[in-house]
């Protein structure tokens, strides 16, 4: 019984942790949906791949958002024409440059081990944009993201044939009945609030049942499986490296906090191993997999992944401190 | 309406009445950190304005809404409203099932005993090589232990100063070495600990229930065998030094030592 408890409460702290995030994501991605029109933001992203990553990951800094919050902005991003290596290296460096989790990573690791923290937010970034190139590469004719493609001309479709012109059209007809600016005015912004209400609400719908998935797993997980299971491997360095990304992608610890985790292992395992954990947990979690599925497809979410635990193993490898 | 509209509506409804019940029962600072409850207020408030965007906006007269035949005879399909219900869309509902079983939000001892095994050094999470950092941190003021002369008291510890406290103490120890410190905390006995000691202990929360960890005074006490597990005391102490695998932490080395009442909170911030 007190098992039932215990991963009840896991999950519901989890699920509160996670909530007012993914509603802030859902908020701004509406927002950006409702605001920015599609030409301005394709504009602000070069052309140049290696350029459009690095500026993806420069939005991090603007746009911050924490690794549950970052998802449904990426999904905007992509709708609205953003390159996918940009969109990707914005997905994977705004959880680690986000200046919160920097934050709380200089307070973890700024008397113990302050090496930690530079390695952390360079081969983040590093990682980011190189994840988000051979994406890139990989997609060539949208191979990859495939209906979602699809789904985007459908966005566009949407535009050509928007509401928001047969709105117009209403509103030029009310014009000529003189009804005063004010008025018009007012409603429509009430009217773009609803748009926005409308729209987070759909896509919060979207993706919060993968993250309610994604958190029971992980709540069962910490509760079930003692943690002394990841320190008993530490003879072997590449199999520990592996553990502690497994560890955080299914612990599924928000990026803000989990430098506070990895802090405790400092003198236990390698420092390499505490990197990839810190490395792997803000890009991707068992959570975020779950709402990557749904945003994206199966094919894509699994190249991702893979690319990610592969660029972190090498990086955690070859880096010695 | 829809059915699945009106099953939008319940879920949200459903969500505002957890965040209502943990607010209101206090069991919210047993789940997250205080610190992000203005986030569970945000939430709480744009669930809110989805209720009120379907319920109130929409009986006024928008302009929109006299464009609803326009936009039914539209053949493109992101129009959501012929979204059908599947089964699966019950998982939307676990949430509020999973809430009747959290019964104030206290972790079982078992599972806490659990996730202790992670930190092998207690004060190793706040354990540093040189002091110059804490040092700006906290000054050179000792009056923020709230000090106790009459009862000779130098150091009294309240949940609200536990971390910072155990944070300024493990980074100078040489400061505070003989002073007299007064703690409250439960037992937790590590293995490779010497028999006389135990650790005085207590869970500190980052974020959330997702990544608390024990953290606590190493304590000497000639007669651990009499204290029970799972049992709070309050201790009053001297500071000394020990070693703990090669590091050197404070050590507190038992006065006065009595049971207490299992306190509200359950965690330190």
């Amino acid at each position: 019984m007190y098992l039932i408890q215990d991963i009840s409460i896991m999950f519901i702290s989890i699920i509160l942790e996670a909530f007012p995030f993914v509603v802030i994501g859902v908020a701004l991605s509406s927002i950006i949906k409702e605001f920015i029109s599609d030409d301005t933001l394709q504009k602000i992203i070069p052309k140049n791949p290696i350029l459009g990553s690095i500026v993806g990951v420069l939005l991090g800094l603007f746009i911050p958002s924490c690794d549950c919050a970052v998802i449904p902005i990426t999904r905007r991003l992509i709708k609205k024409g953003v390159p996918l290596n940009a969109a990707i290296s914005f997905m994977l460096a705004s959880p680690i440059v986000n200046p919160v989790v920097i934050v709380a990573t200089v307070y973890s690791f700024s008397v113990t081990s302050p090496i930690m923290i530079a390695y952390r937010i360079i081969f983040g970034v590093i990682i980011a944009i190189v994840v988000g190139l051979l994406m890139g590469l990989l997609n060539k004719n949208n191979k990859l993201i495939g209906e979602y493609y699809k789904d985007d001309n459908k966005d566009n479709n949407f535009k050509k044939h928007s509401h928001n012109k047969i709105f117009k059209l209403k509103l030029d007809n009310d014009n000529s009945k003189t009804i005063d600016k004010k008025s018009i005015f007012f409603k429509k912004c009430l009217e773009r609030l609803k748009n926005i209400l409308n729209n987070s609400e759909e896509e919060f719908f979207e993706i919060i049942k993968y993250l309610i998935v994604g958190a029971l797993i992980a709540a069962i997980v910490q509760i079930l499986v003692p943690k002394t299971i990841i320190l008993g491997l530490n003879n072997i360095k590449p199999l520990e490296i592996l553990v502690l990304m497994l560890f955080a992608y299914i612990i599924s610890l928000c990026s803000t906090s989990d430098s506070f985790v990895a802090k405790t292992f400092i003198g236990q395992i390698s420092n390499s191993s505490i990197l990839a954990f810190l490395l792997l947990g803000p890009m991707i979690d068992l959570k975020n997999t779950l709402m990557l599925t749904k945003s994206f497809n199966k094919k894509f979410t699994a190249v991702l992944i893979s690319l990610i635990f592969a660029c972190i193993f090498i990086v955690a490898l070859v880096i010695k401190f | 309406m829809k059915f699945s509209e009106l099953f939008k509506r319940i879920v949200i409804i459903d969500y505002i009445l957890i965040i209502l019940f943990v607010i209101l029962t206090g069991i919210l600072g047993n789940l997250i950190n205080p610190r992000q409850n203005i986030f569970v207020y945000i939430c709480l408030g744009v669930f809110c304005l989805f209720i009120i965007n379907k319920y109130l906006i929409n009986n006024k007269k928008l302009i929109k809404e006299k464009n609803h035949e326009n936009e039914d005879s539209c053949d493109c399909d992101h129009h959501e409203h012929n979204h059908k219900l599947s089964i699966s869309d019950v998982i939307y509902l676990l949430p509020i099932v999973l809430v009747l079983f959290i019964n104030g939000g206290k972790l079982s001892a078992s599972t806490i005993n659990n996730r202790i095994n992670t930190n092998i050094s207690v004060s190793k999470t706040n354990n540093s090589g040189s002091s110059n950092a804490s040092q700006t941190y906290y000054g050179d003021n000792t009056s923020d232990f709230n000090a106790d002369s009459s009862t000779g008291i130098d150091i009294n510890v309240s949940d609200k100063n536990y971390v910072d406290d155990l944070d300024e103490i493990s980074n100078n120890i040489d400061k505070y070495v003989g002073k007299t410190i007064k703690v409250k905390g439960f037992i937790y006995r590590k293995q490779d600990l010497s028999s006389n000691q135990f650790i005085l202990s207590r869970l500190y929360m980052y974020c959330c229930v997702a990544d608390t960890q024990l953290i606590g005074y190493l304590t000497n006490y000639d007669k651990v065998d009499t204290l029970g597990d799972d049992t709070w005391y309050e201790v009053t102490a001297k500071i000394e030094k020990a070693k703990v695998d090669g590091d050197t932490v404070p050590q507190l080395n038992i006065v006065n030592i009595n049971q207490i009442d299992k306190p509200g909170e359950q965690y330190v911030y």
